[in-house]
């Protein structure tokens, strides 16, 4: 699938606490309709960075524009209002509420601003989608870790994203339910929204990914597609010893 | 067929409840119809059905929200006090002073709650029991600060009723039990709609609240403004009963721990809980006083059952009833989000 | 002249804040818990210490030494049976367990010992002595002494005893110290025993200076000690003596410049202002400066 038009772009993008430079000025331009892939080693970055894009953190110094509108210093819900939705590293499920609720929370303060039928109608579509609706009363807590990583994209999906931002999505899950989680960030995509993920699980980012970018110590180092990233010498540097990017 | 079915259970209930709600209400507003004489029984009516609004006014807040508040006897006293002085001022009818005084409780929850309410963890409750005490101090002093003769300090504020109708215990009965029903109606279907749930998600996690596109901040300033609005108008209630108000009594840290106690013992976070820790409460208050001479029992039982629903049963009362029946569980527990 | 009065008086009152509030810092450190019993410990350790002084005579700071080892087994106990099983929820859990706590302690004291107030009077209550224009009680120097005296052994004991850096471990990272053999729940068990105690000497302290009125048991002093420690940090040891002295100096300021009854009052609003504008506290401001 081509990709569109630039839609979230980041010039010189910074984030500091106190004296360690987290992100250090990162330029990116991701475009509408690809699915962008983000690595590097730990520490590098990634995490902030997405944190930067949701509204958790506000940066430092730069910016980050969605369609030309500045999001620095928003709130997270308001750019979730935006249209930037997200996953969280350590899910986070609503632990007392059942799985059509945690989804109805999304459907309900989303952009899509869903009332009554029509809320929870998008809710059973969405739970189709995920493959969650068989467990639809069962509690977050009881949930298993690769329906409470389905759950974390679903109810980022209820809110009705341009963009969803995807926080090493398939880390933890055995090779079954991490192919089921790439058939559905594909079937995501397909359905017009833009991802960005994290990931260390480079099968999954590898396949996945239109183009890549790479961080280390808190700098972009590279950014193009997956061949050309996984030969480029500096990427193979600061992953040094990990094999995999070299086949 | 069987969602079906359930659907039509859950709206039998949502029925059966919102029926509960008027029968207690009817009932306890007709006691002084029946029997004229029946002060002691309309008294305890009174005190209890004051205390359910009291204890379903901080589940909104404490329950809901997951925020708690130790002083929240502030908003209670606030509420008296503006409709006491309102009265002894302006000769202003409870009736009519008693929406004004949810409203500036409201406003005041709203002031207190913007800068308070962004904190995390213990530091909200902490920040509460600070707010409690510093509006206590400011009506104890009040008069002296501003140089006026309005709260009269410790000293307490007298009304004198006259032939104020709405000073008549049993149309005070009868309008606690207007507020009673407004209360309930309104927590339930705050638990059952939209706010509700978003206040159920930022209890939960508040973070994630924020990412799934929910205005934590608005929220939970909302919350406590409706809390805090409806713990004035008992204030108000109060006030039109008692017609004697004092700072001791009225933002009396025994107070806000009662504001505590009742949600929590009966069922935090469930709409049934708060009023059956009122009846509880009341109970206790009435009868146990009575039997045994000490003060301070009451303290003794409320700390152990505290101590005991914490580690055993955090959902009190309710969750004691809900281990029963299924339809009992659906009835006092439903499920976060549901009717 | 009055303004140096005022300051030294503060100081000598700020001690016994510090006293209330280590405890408090302490437990909060290790566990992330705010000890809501604090205040009841207190009320009882002064209780036990005026029955120390009426049946044997015991002077409030020789009875510290009793007072505070029988409540840090009063502390481990509560740890071990009630605390240790709700440390890992939210904080308000533990909250509400420790205000249970704290009401049974209140009322239990008060349902068993009757509500007269007490008042402990040590042989040199009445005197003073004079700095220059400054005038001085003896009790109030004494314990200030022992304050002192608490604070410098506490911090020793955290520094240089293995048991003392343990428990500083534990406030760091839970999750390493289990890594690193030490028994979490053991330490932490100490550490709430600690708190405790300083809460007792403070409460057995507090006799010396005040006297005591069993049916209005401290919440003014508890209030005064969560102040202290959201001022200091929290976790700070040393942050909660400094944050004492400026809420004993802001009380002093108000109650020699302004109305007097405004004292308490000065307290609660610093406690919501710090929590709001300053969350973390001096220590915060003091660790922000050194990396900067």
């Amino acid at each position: 699938m081509t990709a569109g038009e630039p839609i979230l772009v980041g010039r010189n993008v910074t984030r500091r606490f106190g004296g360690l430079v987290a992100v250090n000025s990162v330029d990116f331009e991701i475009a509408e309709g690809e699915i962008f892939g983000l690595i590097g080693p730990n520490g590098a970055g990634k995490t902030t960075l997405f944190r930067l894009l949701s509204g958790v953190y506000r940066p430092s110094a730069g910016s980050i524009t969605l369609r030309g509108q500045e999001l620095g210093g928003r709130s997270a819900h308001a750019i979730n209002g935006l249209g930037i939705a997200t996953t969280h590293q350590i899910v986070r499920p609503f632990t007392e509420m059942p799985v059509d609720k945690n989804v109805l929370v999304g459907a309900l303060y989303g952009r899509g601003k869903l009332r009554g039928r029509a809320a929870d109608a998008e809710v059973d579509r969405i739970l189709e989608l995920t493959e969650l609706a068989p467990h639809r009363a069962t509690l977050g807590r009881s949930l298993t870790l690769a329906r409470r990583k389905r759950l974390e994209v679903a109810r980022a999906l209820a809110t009705r994203p341009d963009i969803l931002l995807l926080d090493e999505v398939a880390a933890g899950l055995n090779p079954t339910e991490g192919a089921r989680m790439i058939q559905l960030i594909r079937k995501v995509r397909d359905s017009g929204v833009t991802i960005v993920m994290v990931e260390h699980v480079m099968k999954a980012i590898m396949s996945l990914s239109d183009r890549i970018m790479v961080m280390d110590l808190g700098r972009r180092i590279a950014l193009g597609k997956p061949a050309e990233i996984a030969n480029d010498p500096a990427v193979i540097t600061a992953y040094l010893g990990q094999q995999a990017v070299a086949s | 067929m069987t969602r079906l079915l359930s659907r039509f259970s859950k709206r039998a209930l949502v029925i059966a409840q919102i029926v509960i709600v008027f029968a207690i209400a009817i009932t306890i507003a007709l006691i002084p119809t029946i029997d004229e004489r029946s002060f002691n029984l309309q008294r305890i009516a009174f005190f209890v059905l004051w205390y359910a609004i009291l204890a379903s006014s901080w589940n909104i807040i404490g329950g809901y929200a997951g925020q708690i508040s130790f002083g929240h006897a502030a908003f209670l006293g606030l509420g008296a006090y503006v409709t006491g002085i309102l009265w002894s001022e302006l000769h202003w009818s409870p009736l009519v002073s008693l929406p004004i005084a949810g409203a500036i409780a409201a406003a005041y929850g709203v002031i207190v709650g913007i800068p308070t309410l962004r904190l995390r963890g213990p530091y909200f409750a902490i920040a509460t029991i600070g707010v409690g005490e510093a509006t206590r101090l400011f009506f104890v002093n009040f008069d002296d600060i501003f140089g006026v003769t309005l709260t009269r300090g410790v000293t307490g504020l007298s009304l004198s009723p006259g032939r104020e109708e709405m000073f008549d215990p049993v149309n005070v009965l009868r309008l606690t039990a207007v507020v009673f029903v407004v209360v309930m109606l309104a927590t339930m279907w705050i638990r059952a709609g939209r706010f509700g749930l978003g206040l159920f998600a930022i209890n939960m996690d508040r973070d994630a609240a924020e990412t799934a596109g929910v205005p934590t901040a608005r929220l939970q300033v909302l919350a406590l403004a409706v809390s805090a609005f409806f713990a004035a108008s008992a204030g108000s209630l109060y006030a039109a009963r008692q017609q004697f108000l004092d700072p001791a009594s009225m933002f009396g840290f025994d107070k806000s721990i009662a504001l505590v106690l009742m949600p929590v013992v009966g069922g935090i976070g469930t709409v049934w809980g708060p009023v059956f820790g009122a009846i509880l409460y009341s109970t206790v208050q009435d009868q146990i006083t009575s039997i045994v001479r000490n003060p301070y029992l009451p303290a003794l039982i409320y700390g152990l059952l505290l101590i005991v629903i914490v580690i055993f049963e955090p959902l009190g009362i309710a969750g004691l009833l809900g281990r029963s029946t299924k339809y009992v569980r659906m009835l006092v527990l439903p499920r976060d989000g549901e009717p | 002249m009055r303004l140096i009065e005022a300051l030294i008086s503060a100081l000598m009152v700020a001690g016994l804040y510090a006293t209330m509030s280590y405890g408090l810092a302490l437990i909060y450190g290790v566990m992330k818990i705010i000890n809501l019993a604090n205040a009841g410990s207190m009320m009882l350790a002064s209780f036990a210490t005026f029955f120390l002084w009426q049946t044997f005579g015991l002077d409030p700071l020789a009875a510290v030494l009793i007072v505070a080892p029988l409540f840090f087994v009063v502390g481990a106990v509560i740890e071990a049976f009630l605390v240790r099983r709700v440390v890992n929820e939210k904080p308000v859990i533990s909250l509400l367990l420790l205000f249970g706590v704290l009401l049974v302690m209140q009322a239990g004291a008060s349902f068993f010992l009757g509500g007269d107030v007490r008042s402990v009077r040590p042989v040199y209550i009445q005197e003073v002595v004079h700095f220059g224009d400054v005038t001085l009680a003896y009790n109030r120097i004494f314990v200030f002494l022992a304050g002192l005296i608490i604070l410098v052994a506490l911090e020793l004991f955290l520094r240089n005893t293995f048991l003392g850096r343990a428990i500083r471990a534990l406030a760091q990272d839970r999750d390493a110290c289990r890594l690193a053999g030490i028994d979490v729940r053991r330490v932490s068990m100490i550490a709430f025993g600690l708190g405790t105690a300083l809460a007792g000497a403070a409460g057995a302290l507090l006799t010396a200076v005040f006297p005591f009125d069993p049916s209005n048991p401290y919440g003014v002093l508890q209030l005064k000690s969560f102040t202290i420690i959201v001022l200091g940090g929290l976790e700070s040891i040393p942050g909660v003596a400094a944050a004492a002295f400026v809420l004993a100096a802001a009380e002093n300021l108000t109650v020699t410049l302004s109305k007097p009854q405004l004292e308490n009052l000065v307290s609660f609003l610093l406690l919501v202002v710090v929590l709001v504008v300053m969350p973390g506290g001096l220590a915060a401001l003091i660790r922000r400066r050194r990396i900067a």
